[in-house]
């Protein structure tokens, strides 16, 4: 059988959604498999506070703004990428550079910012190790990975590599909204409901399954 | 019951990133 030829009831879905190529589909089982490894650490995060949490939740103190910032920095980056994709998919090239660049910026303030909670959680001894510097240390790497995107995004456009463009472009967008949900998870998961919350929400939630 | 409340809850998240992931895919073809 040729390989060449396209048979007639394949239908044309090059313009919808949906994986178009091996590399995305690659990106998108490597994201969904990475969610996995995430999910132990934050899963160990709410076991521990739940066991001990005068030992191991987190007091801010008057760093109470950290984990704030590097949310917000998310937010206005997931803004940033996708009005910047928006105007690459309109083929405007002047606003696809200034946005991407804006979003290079985001993400390179997003990076500084987990490495300062990185290095907050560090100074606070070995509970906190335990509980958070590792979901720190993930997304800090996350967002070392997006500036690699863009930095790849800025090569391909300074070659005016189109073709290689409309592949890389999706699947950065696609790591770069993982970032974004994963960190607002991390941070209503680690610092804005107790333990005591999250179990009543498991027990509302599938209260079924025990009668 | 945190047990199972947490992998509803990952298999929710995973739900969303794919349905997420898929809706921007379609910025690489041209509008």
């Amino acid at each position: 059988m040729s390989a060449h030829h396209i048979p007639d009831w394949v239908p044309d879905r090059s313009g919808g959604t949906g994986a178009k190529d091996n590399g995305l589909l690659a990106t998108w089982l490597g994201l969904l498999s990475f969610t996995f490894f995430f999910g132990t650490f934050l899963a160990a995060n709410a076991y521990l506070r739940g066991w001990s949490p005068d030992k191991f939740a987190i007091s801010w103190g008057s760093n109470l703004d950290l984990p704030g910032i590097s949310t917000l920095l998310l937010i206005l980056a997931g803004i940033l990428s996708l009005a910047g994709a928006n105007a690459f998919r309109s083929t405007k090239w002047k606003a696809f550079q200034v946005l991407m660049l804006l979003s290079l910026i985001d993400f390179v303030c997003l990076a500084i910012a987990q490495m300062r909670l990185l290095m907050y959680t560090y100074n606070l001894g070995p509970a906190a190790w335990t509980a958070n510097l590792m979901i720190y240390i993930i997304q800090f790497a996350l967002s070392l990975v997006c500036i690699a995107f863009l930095i790849s995004i800025g090569k391909y456009f300074s070659e005016r590599n189109e073709k290689a463009l409309r592949r890389l472009v999706p699947a950065a967008l696609s790591v770069f909204f993982y970032t974004i949900i994963m960190g607002i998870v991390v941070l209503v998961l680690t610092d804005m409901i107790t333990i005591g919350q999250f179990t009543q929400w498991c027990g509302t939630k599938i209260g079924f399954v025990k009668q | 019951m945190a047990l199972i409340g947490f992998a509803l809850g990952m298999f929710a998240l995973v739900g969303v990133l794919i349905l997420v992931m898929r809706a921007v895919s379609s910025f690489g073809t041209k509008k």
